[in-house]
């Protein structure tokens, strides 16, 4: 193999990994590393950032712990069966709304929130504040 | 034995198998609806059976015959501070205010509610706050403010 072989594959790899970021990116993959993806990517300019998905349901929110920068949505999606909220919280579960104002939301209910400020915001689910807690660390 | 002795017998133990299924204890009841008016306060108060409420686990995993209530007054109408207290405290913190009132201890007084008829309408509701699916965990009542 001669070197500039070598160097043309490894650039090969390098657009493959960016392509494979960019399209966890654009779909708002729920996965963990599709929201790291998501958070870590440079949108184009006078573009949005992609949605990252937060699922949740009984009783979780998946991914637990996500990074997005100011302006980006963060958009939850009621996977379970039964009704959900989120609301921002202190860090040891103190109900706030101040960031993120909770209504129930049912079975493939969603709820779309964006942040203005960076920060850490902690939420939870308002009807099981003990079981499903979760953390947005917002970057700017 | 005879063989149609036999037949009977069989058919005669499904059939109490059957009958034992049929009558399973009942899910969680309310067994009365009642308000009472005092000035600007209305209370409503309801009696319960087969249910108990579990106020220290609300909003934990659901347990058998155990739970907390939902108040809804004209459609969550009147289900806010100002109207229902703290039970509209409450709900205005989980985000089902204009909703319900939930209540932990089988009532929940509404003040300044405007003269004429209203409706309230009680669940019975699991720890989850995932509504009991049995008909007679739900009341209606339709009452007048004079």
């Amino acid at each position: 193999m001669t070197a500039s072989t070598s160097r043309l594959r490894r650039t090969g790899a390098a657009l493959a990994a960016a392509t494979a970021a960019l399209a966890l990116a654009a779909c708002g993959s729920s996965g963990g590393s599709g929201s790291t993806a998501a958070s870590t990517s440079k949108p184009a300019a006078a573009k949005p950032a992609a949605a990252v998905t937060v699922d949740f349901g009984e009783y979780f929110y998946r991914p637990k712990l996500v990074t997005v920068h100011v302006g980006q949505p963060v958009r939850f999606v009621n996977v379970g069966k039964i009704a959900h909220t989120v609301a921002d919280s202190s860090a040891s579960g103190t109900v706030r709304s101040a960031l993120i104002q909770p209504r129930p939301l049912n079975h493939g209910q969603s709820q779309i929130v964006t942040f203005k400020h960076a920060g850490t915001v902690n939420y939870l689910c308002t009807f099981h504040p003990t079981l499903m807690r979760g953390v947005i660390t917002v970057e700017p | 034995m005879p063989r149609s002795r036999y037949i009977a017998g069989v058919a005669g133990v499904a059939a109490l198998a059957i009958g034992g299924t049929a009558i399973a204890a009942p899910g969680p009841t309310i067994t009365s609806l009642k308000t009472k008016q005092s000035g600007s306060a209305v209370t409503v108060t309801i009696a319960t059976a087969y249910f108990t409420i579990d106020a220290k686990d609300v909003g934990k995993a659901p347990k058998a015959g155990k739970g907390h209530e939902h108040f809804a007054m004209d459609g969550g109408k009147y289900d806010f501070p100002k109207y229902s207290g703290a039970n509209g405290k409450l709900a205005k913190q989980l985000g089902v205010q204009g909703m319900y009132s939930p209540s932990v201890n089988n009532k929940v007084v509404y003040t300044g509610l405007p003269k004429g008829k209203h409706t309230i309408v009680v669940h019975l509701v699991k720890n989850s706050h995932a509504n009991y699916g049995n008909s007679g965990a739900t009341k209606k009542l339709t009452f007048t403010v004079r």
